[in-house]
This record gives C-alpha cells, structure tokens and sequence, in this order.
C-alpha cells in the first residue's frame, strides 16, 4: 500500500458512499468536468483536486482492485463505500504522513507544473551564468517552457545585469525558503531537486529513497511545497518582483459556457432570474442550473441574494447533521428550502473542521 | 580553412578519427556516399562538418525522435543555433513557425514519416538541399534487424528533392544490406566507406552463468572489483530497477536505473549524474545510451544478452569512447535465450491483436472508447502505433488483415534468425572479435590484446584502482543553494 491508495481511500471516505470509483479518478486527475468540480466543492475535496495528473486509468484501477480485495473497500452498483476496516487503516496511514496542509489543487493546478519547470530552468541558467559557462543540457527540454524563460531572462536584462539578477534572485529564493522553513515546510525536498552548474538535482525515486518516503507522497509534498511557495509570491508579491514575475500573467481563468455567460451578464445587469428566463426565452430551471455553475466555479460570487442567509444556516446545519450530499435526503429535513438553494449552498461549501 | 581548421572551430577537436576525413571529402566532392563506422566513433560529425562549408541545408533523415531531440541539443550545446527537429514532438503552430522560417535553419532533423506529408515535402522541394543524410540507413533493408516500411519510401523522397548529395549512414556492414541501400535509394553509384566495426580497445569477455542467483552474485562480485564507470543492460525495466536498488543497498557505489518508464526530466537528470560522475553505475534498459557522450565508461555487462549483434556491438560501443581500455561483460545462462525469444515474439501483434483490431474498427463509432492515441488494454504501444499505420495505408480491413498478417510473419522469421545469429556466436568457441567480424564479413586488422575470454584477457587491468569512498554528503538546502548560484558569504 503506497500514498497513491490512501490518496484513493480517502477521496472515497470522504465521498461518503455517494460516488463512484471513476468520480475519485476524475477528481484526482482533475478533470474540468461540471460534474467533477461540483464533487470537488460539495465533498471538501478542493485541496486534491488534480494533484496527479498523469495518472493512467490502468493503474488507478490495479489500486481500487487492491483495495477491494483487502476488502477496504466495497463496490455498490454505482458507488463505492469505506468500510470499517478501510476507515481504521487510513487514520492510521494519514496519522504517519498526513495530507500536507499547504497543498491546493483546485487553485494552483493550472501553474503549480509551469512554475517548476520555469523555476528550475532558470535557476540551471544563472547557475551557469556564475561559473562563466554558456553551454550546458538544459533541464527542461518542452520547447514553450525554453522559449518563455529566454524572454523572461531578456527582459530582466535590460534592468539588470547578469551577476545582480543572479544575486537578487538568489536573496529571493533564500528568503522564501527561510519562510516556508519557519511555516514547518521543508525546503530541503524542493532543493534537491534543483539542478546547477555541473551539479544535476536528483531524480523523484532519489529523493523518496534518501528520505524513506514513498514516490507518491513524495510527489505530494512536492506539490504542496509548490503550492506553498505559490501562494506566498502573490500574498507578498511586493517582496518577490522576480518570483512573482514567473506566475503573475498566469491567473486561472474561469471558463464558462457561452451560455452561461449570457445568463451572468444579465445577472450583472441586476435582472432576476425570471426576467432573465423571459429574456433568454429558456427554462428557469435551466438559469438556476447556470447559477449554480457560477457560484461553483466563482469564490468570490455571493448566493445571498438567492438564499437568505438564515436559510443557508438552516440547510448548512441539516447537512452537517445528515452528513450527506444527497439533495433529496437534505430537502426532507428542510421541508420549506427549495433544490436550488440547497444546490447554492452546496456549491459554497466548506467543510467547518 | 582546411578540414582540420573547421574540425577545430566548430567542434574544438585537433584531429579527425578514424574514416571520418575520407568520407567529409567524398561528400565535398559532390559523390553519394555510404558509410559506415563503428559505434561510438562520431559518425555524426560526417554530415554536422560539411554544413560549415556548403551553403545550403542539410537535411537529416533520422528513425528515432529521441536520437533527433537529443542530436538537436548536443548540437545546440556545441553553439549551433540553426537546427531543428521536425516530428510529431513539434505542436502544429511550432511546425508551422519552422515550415515557414525554413531558410533560418542550416542543420534540419526530421522523420521519414514527416517528409511524406506533401506540404511538408513541397517545402523541401523549394529550399537548396546540399545534403541529404539518411541515417541508420540499414532500416531500409527488410534483412536488417532493424527494418521499418517507412524507409522505403525514402528513394522516392530523394528523387523528388532533385537527387541531392546523399550520405547513407548504415550500422551493418553486410553486403545484402548495402545492396538494398543502394538500391532502394537509387544510388548505385555511391562510393562506399566502409571501416572496421572492430573497437579493438574494448575487450569482450562472454560467461555462462548456472541460474539467476548466480547470476546476480557474480554481477555484484563484477560491480565491486571492476574499475567504473559502467553501464548494465537489462531487458526489462522492472529488472533493471530491482537490480539498482540492490546494488544500491549493498553499497558498492552509486548505481541508478534508466528506463524509457521514466519521464524526460528524470532522464535528462539521471544523464547528468552519470556524465559528472554522481553516479557510478547505471543499470538500463536499451533506451539508455543515444545522447549519453560520455567519453570515459570502462565497462558494459549485458545481464540479458541482447536481441541480435548489432544492438550488441551498439551497445558495447558505448565503453571507452577516450580509445583508454574498456571491457565488455556478458552474463547468460540457457533460460535467457528462451526469454528472450517470447520477448520478440512480444514486441509485434500477433494473429489475435490482429483479428480483435480488425474487430475493433469494423465496429468503431464516436460512442466507443477507441483512439488512435491510447492503446487498446492488452496491446502496447508499439503494437498500436504499428496497427494503425497498415490500417491507414491498406484498402480495406480484408486486405490490411491479410497483409499485416504476413508482414508480421516474416518479421518475426527475420527476428529469430537474427536473435539465432547471436546465440550461434554466444556458443561457438574462438575468438570472439573475430567471430563477430566474420558475421559482418569483415577481416581481423590486427591482433588485440586483453582480446577476448578464448584469447585470454588480463583482469588485473580492469581491476578498481582503490575502493570507492561513498560520499554520502547530504546538503543542508541553504548550502546547495549556495552552491548553485555560487554564493560565497552572505552579507
């Protein structure tokens, strides 16, 4: 059993026997499905969202079928449950190596790999800018990832020359690095993998074997170094013009449908959402269905002014107290709420830990 | 300039090797050539030189897309910026960029496949080719062990590109293979170069080893008393990995394992630490070597012996490219040659990958999970890529069932003829050089010493110089930034 499991088993612990095995597949290769990132939100999942990407089905599957046989798990028709065995295996796994806290795939998934591959390269460059040699096997062979740090490098040139661009660098790694050390990271996992001057960084299984991790979490704590380092460079971008540089043009953006779109321009325009039926000449159900796509997708849309906030409350707590996410259950035991709303307020869920 | 002038500018060599002077001239005195060298003596620079003399392009035919990434950035290490590589790495917009910026280049790289795309093609026609190089040349031959339908079409390519110079570069010396070179790429005419395949530094020693267990205890007794660098062959991924980490675990020194299962960064990584000496000993896989110039391996031991001589000599070419003496090690007991014989047998589609493919598009629509670009469960992707491309040439599922049927079958006769070929040479006694030779109809051009294990060879040379002392230095991460950017204080 390696993290790539526990990762699983947990994703379907917390799925809570609502989804099946494939939404668990999805979620972690993030996959920009309606479905996956309404999962990802109303079961608390965001932090795992897309944290392996380049994980293949097959073996997705080889885990699942282990974790059957041990019986851990078991299969429904459709979904998938954890069993009491399953629970007790994975607060023992997650006790030793806990899911790292800074780790934040639903926000930095669309950078989290360009920041690295940028990051290294550069630092492969200044490296071998400061022992006098031009010449040297670059780290990052991806043609897009070359050709991006070379204007980047240009373009800081004209403001510096090479040696203060390769100290100022230097002072800002060192300085965010210090940082994350004081916040309980560990820097030392992100910099041994950092290649220089006739010095190459070490590979995945390296690491993983010097520090007796396995390659999953080790895979995982990388990831949550990135995202650590990430969200530090935009909250003090001012201390880090370099670093901040290599990621500012690169904000997630929010993709809706052409549909969709229509209907949040009109609700910009302060239209209700039967106007807005009226205007479209479409369903109102269909409207709802876009708004609860905007609230999923939007952080910062407020469902207010569909949902008083004591309703929010009342439906919020009938969930906590059901511990479920299935509509109906919940619309039940909060007679006078209407799916929507549950639906809004599912859609802004956090889970109060 | 003089030859020797250029050879030291562009490539900072005093002196040329062996046969590379001679076949530089040929091209220069406009005459299609067929060359070839034994491996790992710069066969490259043959076609890279003349580019600093005539004024066109030179356009390279290359099979493999990583010997052309890694080509393209050894010579863009060297300081040439005027080359690239067209194959399906390039997105479409790259392509395009390249495509219409072509004049920009002098070095271009690019796949058979590529050049039968008729835009693509049509460009070509419009530039000045100076030369045209086919490299592994022998792919072109069906008695190759190494042959592959798209090389066929090469003859056609060239005529259409106005019968430029062409330099064939093949790996075999064998007549029938030079024969349909030269036939196929009409260029009868074409001088031959053809050098001894022999590395006489290279000493080649051949044991046979009882079981696996013995097995493995005489490589670990090899690992500790041979003098490193060295390269292991395996032929599985998976056994090149558990070898590592065992050899890793007894602490001998620094070993890691190479395998195309490894991402490009990881590779390009692990590369490095073997060409700075951060490792002592990497345990591959075939995909390891193309791109590795690394002048200083003092050995390779083949723990599976290969699929047929030629990736044998490839591979043992690798050792001792300084001409300092390197030995070559195999290690085979009799169930290898069984293995090996499924693992062939595994590398095409067999009947039933065949019938359940036919079935399988017959029946295909938009609904079913049925692409191009992902294999099939059950088929690898080889077995895919080869599928789809008789598919897409044949007329008909009924005849791309019958033709990829035979094609299969005498490929795989073809295979076992050749893996038979090396074990012939395993089992049969006599001087190992020489015997190799004579399957390249080749002659011995001079006694070696430390020959071969029927010739005798004297271990002590090859013997560790002093234990190594394993520095397990483990950075603090503020040193080895430090260090990375050459920090000396902080202020």
């Amino acid at each position: 059993m390696n993290f790539l499991t526990v990762i699983i088993l947990y994703c379907i612990s917390c799925f809570k026997g609502e989804r099946s095995t494939n939404a668990v597949y999805y979620l972690l290769q993030g996959k920009k499905s309606a479905q996956t990132v309404q999962d990802a939100v109303w079961f608390s999942l965001k932090h795992v969202f897309s944290i392996y990407p380049e994980l293949k089905k097959e073996l997705f599957q080889e885990h699942i079928n282990f974790l059957v046989k041990h019986k851990l798990v078991e299969i429904n028709e459709k979904t998938c449950q954890i069993t009491t065995a399953g629970e007790e295996k994975l607060s023992n796994y997650i006790e030793k190596q806990p899911i790292p806290k800074s780790l934040d795939g639903w926000n930095f998934q669309h950078i989290d790999k360009k920041f690295w591959q940028r990051l290294s390269l550069i630092v492969q460059i200044v490296s071998n800018w400061a022992n006098g040699e031009g010449k040297f096997m670059p780290v990052q062979r991806d043609y897009y990832t070359q050709r991006w740090v070379k204007r980047w490098l240009f373009d800081w040139n004209t403001t510096y020359d090479k040696q203060t661009l390769t100290k100022k660098l230097y002072f800002e790694i060192e300085h965010l690095l210090s940082y994350a050390e004081s916040k309980k990271e560990n820097p030392e996992l992100f910099v041994a993998r950092l290649s220089g001057y006739e010095n190459p960084g070490l590979t995945i299984s390296q690491i993983a074997q010097q520090y007796k991790i396995d390659e999953y979490y080790y895979l995982i704590i990388f990831r949550n170094f990135l995202h650590f380092m990430i969200k530090s460079i935009s909250d003090f971008r001012s201390d880090y013009p370099l670093l901040y540089s290599i990621i500012k043009n690169e904000q997630q953006e929010i993709v809706f449908t052409d549909s969709t779109r229509k209907t949040l321009n009109l609700l910009s325009m302060n239209k209700s959402i039967i106007e807005i039926a009226r205007i479209r000449n479409l369903k109102v159900s269909t409207i709802e269905d876009h708004i609860v796509e905007i609230a999923l997708m939007d952080e910062k849309f407020s469902i207010d002014q569909f949902v008083t906030p004591s309703m929010q409350d009342k439906i919020r707590s009938a969930i906590n107290t059901l511990n479920t996410r299935k509509l109906k259950r919940i619309k039940e035991a909060v007679p006078d709420a209407d799916y929507f709303a549950i639906r809004l307020v599912l859609s802004k869920w956090t889970e109060q830990k | 300039m003089n030859l020797e002038q250029i050879l030291q500018k562009h490539f900072s060599f005093k002196a040329f090797r062996t046969g590379q002077k001679e076949i530089i001239q040929s091209i220069l005195e406009n005459k299609n050539t067929l060359a070839l060298l034994p491996t790992g003596t710069g066969k490259s620079l043959c076609y890279q030189l003349p580019g600093y003399i005539l004024d066109g392009i030179i356009l390279i035919i290359s099979p493999l897309l990583s010997l052309m990434q890694d080509q393209v950035e050894q010579m863009k290490l060297k300081g040439e910026k005027r080359v690239v590589a067209i194959n399906s790495f390039l997105t479409f917009e790259e392509r395009n960029f390249v495509l219409n910026n072509i004049e920009n280049y002098k070095f271009i790289y690019i796949s058979p496949e590529m050049l039968q795309n008729e835009q693509i093609a049509s460009i070509f026609q419009k530039v000045k080719i100076s030369l045209l190089v086919i490299d592994e040349a022998h792919c072109i031959s069906q008695w190759g062990y190494d042959f592959r339908p798209d090389y066929l079409e090469l003859g056609n390519v060239r005529k259409k590109l106005g019968n430029p110079v062409t330099l064939a570069l093949t790996a075999t010396a064998k007549f029938d293979v030079r024969k349909d070179i030269k036939k196929y790429l009409f260029m009868e005419d074409a001088k031959e170069y053809i050098f001894s395949m022999d590395r006489p530094n290279i000493s080649i020693q051949v044991e046979k080893i009882r079981d696996y267990p013995e097995k493995l205890q005489r490589l670990i007794e090899l690992v500790d008393k041979l003098q490193g660098p060295g390269i292991i062959y395996f032929s599985s991924k998976k056994k090149a990995d558990e070898v590592a980490q065992l050899l890793n675990e007894k602490g001998l020194c620094k070993v890691a394992s190479y395998h195309a299962g490894l991402d490009q960064e990881m590779r390009i990584l692990l590369q490095q630490q073997f060409l700075y000496n951060q490792i002592d000993v990497m345990c591959a896989t075939s995909a390891f070597g193309m791109g590795v110039n690394k002048e200083n391996v003092r050995y390779v031991i083949h723990f599976h012996p290969p699929l047929n001589i030629e990736s044998y000599l490839q591979e043992i070419g690798r050792a001792g490219r300084d001409g300092n003496e390197s030995i070559a090690i195999m290690l085979y007991s009799e169930d290898d040659f069984f293995l090996q014989q499924q693992l062939l047998e595994n590398e095409l589609p067999n009947d039933t990958h065949i019938d359940v493919f036919t079935d399988l598009v017959r029946s295909s629509n938009k609904t079913n999970d049925f692409s191009r670009n992902q294999p099939y469960p059950g088929y690898s992707e080889v077995h895919w890529r080869i599928l789809w491309k008789y598919y897409e040439s044949s007329n008909g599922v009924h005849e791309f069932q019958s033709t990829m049927k035979s094609f299969v079958k005498t490929r795989l006769q073809i295979k076992k003829e050749k893996l038979q070929e090396l074990i012939n040479w395993i089992l049969t006694n006599g001087c190992r050089r020489k015997n190799i030779l004579h399957i390249f109809e080749q002659e011995e051009t001079k006694r070696v010493s430390n020959c071969c294990d029927f010739c005798g060879i004297d271990f002590t040379r090859f013997k560790k110089q002093e234990k190594l002392k394993l520095s397990e230095k483990t950075w603090m991460w503020r040193d080895r930034l430090k260090s990375i950017f050459q920090i000396e204080e902080l202020k």
